[in-house]
């Protein structure tokens, strides 16, 4: 099984009251990254998740983190 | 040209998806129009009237994405498909590669039996436009649902 990249994306959104739309717009990406994000359909590039780091202003393992398969 | 926005160019590949899965529903319905045809059997008009619903759905849905809020301005970069949205030109690039990969399945068997059609069984169901429309069909219904499956609304928040 390949290595996961998970996220608690939805948690900081909430922490700023933040839609999806809003957060989207924020960093200039549409609506569908970020939901898709969320649900770990899509995993970003390293500029999306420096850019959502940015905007929260947490360093970027807070919000992504690595889930290492055991095989 | 204004700026293509993120979510412009997320709108646009979703609505060209629809237009491509409309144009595959239209092909098909003349593809298996043709089959019924080489096989002798008498439809009708239906495969016309399908054909022509089809066809005022397609209309329907290209000007409700020329007007109003759904106005979409990417200019040549639309019209080439060339998306900066990560999400999109993702999706963009899986649905390019699964409707390469359809075309190749269509494509093999033509190469296989294309010299023996008439040992072939389906022999005589295989004309240059038959195995045209099937390429078509194939490629656009393949390209149209991987976008419209990997743009799907699960997970998408309640207030957008």
């Amino acid at each position: 099984m390949d290595d996961q990249v998970l996220n608690n994306l939805p948690t900081f959104r909430a922490k700023h009251s933040m839609s999806q739309q809003e957060l989207a717009d924020a960093i200039g990406v549409s609506r569908k990254t970020i939901s898709t994000i969320e649900t770990r359909r899509f995993t970003p590039s390293v500029v999306i998740a420096l850019k959502l780091a940015n905007f929260f202003n947490v360093p970027v393992e807070e919000i992504f983190t690595l889930e290492v398969s055991s095989s | 040209m204004s700026k293509w926005t993120a979510e412009a160019q997320a709108k646009s590949l979703k609505y060209g998806a629809y237009i491509s899965l409309i144009s595959g529903v239209y092909f098909t319905i003349m593809l298996i129009s043709k089959w019924l045809e080489l096989a002798g059997k008498d439809v009708g008009e239906w495969p016309s009237i399908l054909m022509v619903l089809v066809a005022l759905l397609f209309v329907g849905v290209v000007t409700r994405m020329s007007t109003g809020s759904h106005k979409l301005a990417g200019g040549w970069r639309e019209m080439f498909g060339i998306y900066y949205d990560e999400f999109t030109r993702e999706t963009s690039r899986k649905a390019n590669a699964r409707a390469f990969v359809g075309l190749i399945i269509v494509l093999i068997p033509g190469v296989l039996i294309g010299e023996n059609l008439e040992a072939a069984h389906i022999g005589s169901y295989v004309t240059v436009s038959t195995y045209s429309l099937t390429l078509i069909v194939v490629g656009t219904l393949v390209w149209s649902l991987s976008v419209l499956w990997e743009m799907r609304d699960q997970g998408d928040d309640d207030n957008g």
